[in-house]
């Protein structure tokens, strides 16, 4: 989805059309989890495949005091695990690793970060350049963002140039207003161009996987639509808990967690009209306008529509769990939701009659994200007559994780001397069609950053039209509490109410 | 499946050669029951393409180490052909299906393995066992470990039925008429033809285009080259009509070949290159070596530190992997093999 012009005549055939810029990776929450295990090891695998520029550097920032040499020895086996093996690769790389303490909340800070990075540009070639990656509470946003604010001012202050960009992690706000705000305080700092909003499910696969389904194929497009699919179904089930995050989780709940972002991201890939080009603005404007056209909850319909579940004790793979109430840094009567499932209109012309039903909770039997398009049935059953033999409808399943790849649902004849149907499956498997190597959904996204292709991020506004759209049920649940949590077990596949949804509507969850 | 190797599940096994395609069709049947451990579900069929893969005795053993690590990447019915061989029925043929533990769901992932040895007087009779063993809808790859085999007639029969011809130039010792050839095959047969001796190189070329990159001025232009070769000129040339037919005609940079080191077991290998990039306010000496140095170094950058990087040029099999993984035409290589036949035909 690179959308670069062919500047250098010599990348044509080589993997990517133009190089990332020389750069300096800052990364806040440098010491934390994520940049351990997710974001360090993006870094090396691309390390590895040749794709990091040849002046590249990355600076680590945090709260404490550390030298460069424990900054190293703490990511090193980070950096080596990812380098599949290849020992002077890592090493290269670690060497470039450089440590620098930021108290966040301190102006005193922003001239010293402008200092090292001057320092960083001239040790390592990076010609200005900075890629800011914050992985930090979202309540360190905004004085990090005051801090970036500063830097650049004394850049230019000292006629420095270069690009900058920002890859902020979700939440994008914990509501309307709040996105606003930190949308707003981001363009203190940055243009909108410069800021990467990132969601990780835009990275998988499968999930880049779906335009070039829906655009490249000419089997399918011609079936998208009200006349032939009956329901699309997505979900994202999780056996975990919150695994230690129970204060983050009080504060977010699955509706902000996953439905806000992830599931809708999904939805607006499964529902949009095709781009006229692979222009990321032409890609997340047709994003947009699914949402835009999205029908509004109501207070009316809102009950109706959209269920929440908070998990009780269970068993999860033949394991005693606890209830959500009884996790760490949760309290024991915490409203927050576990469980999330609801039914949304697209009210368009492709789209019109056809519900899209979202389902997301943690504790459920099995983990699996997954979008599914359910066909119509025929027009006309001409097995089903006289109690003969009959057929459930087709299935187009597109599963993101776990054993990424796509499987269509038929119904085909039981050998023998009488009609007999029954459905079968052809499978796609990622892991068995491909025997490359897939890049973690970190690797492609922070390249794509480095690229300067917004495509796979998520705009400012469409943070906000998510949000839009999500309020009134964030609204009419604060106003009113539930009085059945907990009401699932962990091990269920979530509150028998969410499955009223569909029987409501003469159907039913997929089994997952 | 990436870097994991391929255990046989059901182990070669000597078969009448009327019979491979009965005994693929039922080794599927024979694997299910062969891991009782998870019945059902725990093997998979995996073939990307079909890859029927040609060499003559000495080269062998080496083309079928080259599959075999290539498999292991992109799934492929693997057909190894031995032309050629010491084969008392004229010809032989073994069957069986390797597996390796692929997918994130841990499933045991399976492709076909075929092994045909013909002796000399029965090359004629090899195609007709070939052919039918393609399977429809997936591309059917040939892989010649060296030039030698291009003019048998056994290539020549499959070729009419190909898409993909793989073929490794390296040790080829009539640059010109072989290339020339690879043309004529590209533009009369329709085949696409790839290079092992020019993927080699990708490690090299995506080197020279950070260079580039780093020069960066809408002026930049590559002045001068001069590639060194060992023992004769396949893959130099290559190098060379790469960097050539990236510019236009009146931009094209003095190019000169120099053959260093009289190594045959490096016979044909590029073993380093020289070249100069010049925009309108500096100059960058880029340098290539292997055999033991596998550096790249940049003279004149702004940023020489950083850009010293290891630099191997791919093994065969590697190269073979890359190539196998994306089995489409390669415009950098048309023209750069275009322009080592034109330098030929003109001088």
């Amino acid at each position: 989805m690179s959308v670069s012009v062919l500047e250098n005549p010599f990348r044509a055939g080589l993997r990517l059309s133009r190089a990332p810029d020389p750069c300096v990776f800052v990364l806040f929450g440098a010491r934390g989890d994520l940049a351990r295990r997710k974001i360090v090891p993006a870094l090396s695998s691309l390390a590895h495949a040749g794709l990091l520029p040849n002046s590249f550097a990355l600076l680590g920032v945090g709260r404490q005091d550390l030298s460069d040499e424990a900054f190293r020895q703490e990511l090193e086996k980070s950096v080596m695990q990812a380098s599949r093996g290849d020992a002077a690769i890592g090493q290269a790389l670690l060497q470039k690793i450089h440590y620098q303490k930021v108290v966040n909340e301190e102006p005193e800070s922003s001239p010293e970060l402008e200092k090292r990075l001057a320092e960083m540009d001239r040790d390592h070639g990076t010609l200005g350049n900075r890629l800011f990656y914050l992985s930090t509470p979202p309540s360190a946003f905004f004085s990090i963002i005051d801090r970036l604010k500063e830097v650049r001012d004394l850049s230019r202050a000292q006629g420095r140039t270069g690009n900058r960009r920002i890859i902020i992690e979700k939440p994008f706000g914990r509501d309307f207003d709040s996105a606003i705000a930190l949308n707003a305080k981001l363009l203190t700092a940055f243009d909108e161009p410069e800021v990467y909003r990132i969601d990780h499910y835009l990275g998988k696969e499968t999930v880049q996987n779906l335009l070039v389904l829906r655009f490249a194929n000419a089997i399918f497009e011609p079936l998208w639509n009200h006349r032939f699919i009956d329901n699309v179904q997505i979900s994202v089930a999780e056996t975990l808990g919150v695994e230690g995050r129970g204060g983050y989780y009080e504060e977010s709940g699955a509706l902000r967690d996953m439905i806000q972002n992830h599931l809708l991201q999904l939805l607006c890939l499964i529902a949009m009209e095709p781009p006229a080009s692979l222009d990321p603005e032409a890609i997340r404007d047709e994003r947009k306008k699914v949402l835009r056209a999205m029908r509004p909850f109501t207070h009316e319909d809102l009950d109706r529509r959209v269920v929440r579940g908070q998990y009780g004790a269970g068993s999860i793979s033949g394991k005693r769990v606890p209830g959500y109430r009884e996790e760490e840094s949760v309290s024991p009567n915490s409203n927050t939701e576990t469980y999330v499932a609801m039914k949304l209109h697209v009210d368009n012309w492709r789209w019109a009659g056809v519900p899209f039903y979202l389902r997301t909770g943690k504790r459920l039997p099995k983990k699996v994200s997954e979008v599914a398009i359910q066909f119509k049935e025929v027009p006309h059953r001409l097995f089903a007559g006289g109690g003969g033999p009959t057929f459930d409808t087709n299935v187009l399943a597109l599963r993101i994780q776990p054993d990424e790849g796509i499987a269509l649902k038929f119904g085909s004849k039981v050998p023998g001397y009488d009609i007999k149907i029954r459905p079968v499956k052809m499978d796609f498997q990622y892991g068995t069609a491909f025997g490359e190597h897939q890049p973690d959904a970190y690797e492609r996204l922070v390249l794509d950053c480095m690229l300067g292709d917004p495509t796979l991020f998520i705009r400012g506004d469409i943070a906000e039209e998510a949000w839009k759209l999500v309020m009134p049920i964030l609204d009419h649940w604060g106003e009113n509490p539930p009085e059945t949590f907990p009401n699932y077990d962990a091990g269920s596949y979530g509150p028998r109410s969410a499955d009223q949804i569909l029987e409501a509507d003469g159907r039913e969850w997929r089994r997952l | 499946m990436a870097g994991s190797t391929l255990d046989p599940l059901i182990s070669q096994r000597t078969v009448a050669v009327e019979d491979i395609g009965r005994t693929l069709s039922s080794m599927w049947r024979e694997a299910d029951a062969a891991t009782p451990e998870n019945p059902g579900s725990a093997v998979v069929r995996a073939r990307a393409l079909t890859l029927i893969a040609v060499g003559t005795g000495d080269e062998f053993a080496r083309m079928a180490n080259a599959v075999n690590a290539a498999v292991a990447s992109v799934p492929a019915r693997a057909v190894l052909v031995e032309l050629d061989a010491d084969v008392a029925d004229g010809i032989s043929a073994e069957v069986g299906m390797n597996c390796a533990i692929g997918g994130s769901a841990g499933k045991k992932v399976c492709q076909e393995s075929v092994m045909l040895r013909a002796a000399h007087d029965r090359l004629r009779d090899l195609p007709s066992l070939l052919i039918p063993l393609a399977v429809s809808d997936i591309p059917l790859v040939i892989y010649l470990p060296s030039t030698r085999a291009l003019r048998n007639p056994v290539t020549t029969r499959l070729l009419e039925v190909a898409d993909v011809l793989v073929i490794d130039s390296m040790g080829c010792e009539d640059v010109g008429a072989t290339f020339g050839q690879l043309v004529r095959i590209q533009d009369v047969d329709h085949v696409i033809v790839r290079d092992l001796a020019f993927e080699r190189l990708r490690t090299w070329r995506e080197a020279i285009a950070s260079a580039y990159d780093d020069v960066a001025g809408d002026q930049a232009r590559v002045t001068t080259v001069q590639a060194m070769c060992s023992n004769n000129d396949a893959q130099g040339s290559l190098l060379l009509g790469w960097i050539e037919s990236r510019f236009k005609k009146d931009q094209r940079p003095f190019v000169r070949m120099k053959k260093v080191i009289d190594d045959p077991t490096q016979q044909g290998a590029v073993c380093g290159i020289d070249l100069e990039i010049q925009d309108s306010e500096k100059r960058t000496d880029v340098s290539l070596r292997q055999f033991g140095k596998n550096v790249l170094r940049l003279r004149g950058s702004e940023h020489s530190a950083s850009a010293e990087l290891p630099r191997a040029l791919l093994h065969e099999h590697q190269a073979l992997t890359n190539v196998l993984a994306d089995p489409i035409r390669d415009r950098a290589y048309d023209d750069a093999l275009r322009a080592v036949v034109q330098r030929y035909t003109h001088g």
